[in-house]
């Protein structure tokens, strides 16, 4: 944990309310990315943000000085958006529809070109949202929040080895995924 | 570029609007639906004593006749609970005996008030 996390939580439970705003200043982007890439949908991922800043400030007793911060809030993060992935599933399924089937609004094209700019990064994007929920939730926490894959599996709340099988398939079915996209855009004239 | 390296350069969506007010606000809803805590019954007060005192006061004249019937009787009473229950029936009339229970119940009570956690010290 960084000295200014530290400092920052230190003053937020002495009441001071500038720290928690430069926590939240802080981490919002990054949180919101992952949340993003966990619901799919801008709407939900921004809610669901603010549930982990909450949260987090009113279990921040709860949260031990000596860990870095960022994976405790990531963790609540990935709690909470598996919470409402399964609201959301139960919901759809009450209406008689299948989550799959539900529309999702990142599947616009429009609305992902206008959050990442770069097609080649927007096609890896895609891939990656369309893992599996437990194997999208490992490749995040590991390679963009470059957390290590103990504190993946105590965010996920499975072995060290669930968490590197669910690794090692999100990278079989990217191989397979990516490719089959490139061999597609090589096709076209 | 492998994809090990990709994954780690992930773009991250960015963020339309800051979410800071809306966090805050949110917390300061919560602290305000948190219940204040219950503030103390005020414990009845007959005559400038207090439930316990009284329990204290009443146990102690019984202990102390309960002693003189058991010096009378050249009997040594018992600091144990059989003891006091022996001083109990020490004691010659019934009415005697029902306000030595009386006097027991009441110190219980008194003492049971007296051991319970006082809930405003846990007030920030």
């Amino acid at each position: 944990m960084s000295t200014s996390d530290r400092d920052a939580v230190r003053a937020i439970r002495g009441g001071d309310r500038e720290a928690l705003v430069h926590l939240v200043q802080l981490y919002q982007g990054r949180l919101f990315g992952l949340v993003l890439m966990m619901v799919r949908n801008p709407a939900a991922a921004e809610e669901v943000t603010q549930d982990t800043f909450v949260r987090a400030y009113s279990h921040l007793d709860q949260y031990d000085d000596n860990r870095p911060f960022y994976p405790w809030l990531a963790a609540i993060a990935v709690r909470l958006s598996q919470n409402w992935l399964h609201q959301h599933s139960r919901t759809t399924r009450r209406e008689g529809t299948a989550l799959d089937a539900a529309p999702e609004p990142l599947a616009d094209a429009g609305v992902l070109r206008s959050l990442i700019a770069s097609e080649r990064d927007r096609q890896l994007w895609q891939a990656v949202a369309a893992l599996p929920s437990g194997e999208r939730t490992a490749v995040l926490l590991y390679y963009r929040e470059e957390m290590p894959v103990r504190d993946v599996a105590e965010a996920l709340g499975v072995t060290t080895g669930t968490v590197k099988t669910l690794l090692f398939r999100a990278r079989r079915h990217l191989h397979a995924r990516l490719e089959a996209e490139d061999s597609i855009q090589e096709m076209r004239p | 570029m492998t994809l090990d390296d990709r994954l780690r350069a992930l773009p991250t969506p960015a963020l339309a609007r800051d979410l800071t007010a809306d966090v805050l606000n949110r917390i300061e809803q919560l602290e305000r639906r948190r219940p204040a805590p219950a503030p103390e019954a005020p414990g009845r007060r007959l005559w400038g004593a207090s439930r316990a005192e009284w329990a204290t006061a009443v146990l102690a004249i019984m202990a102390a006749v309960a002693l003189g019937v058991s010096i009378t009787t050249g009997q040594l009473p018992l600091m144990s609970m059989s003891g006091v229950f022996r001083l109990g029936n020490l004691l010659t009339g019934p009415s005697d005996r029902l306000l030595f229970v009386t006097g027991l119940a009441l110190y219980a009570l008194g003492l049971f008030s007296s051991l319970r956690p006082d809930r405003r010290a846990s007030t920030p």
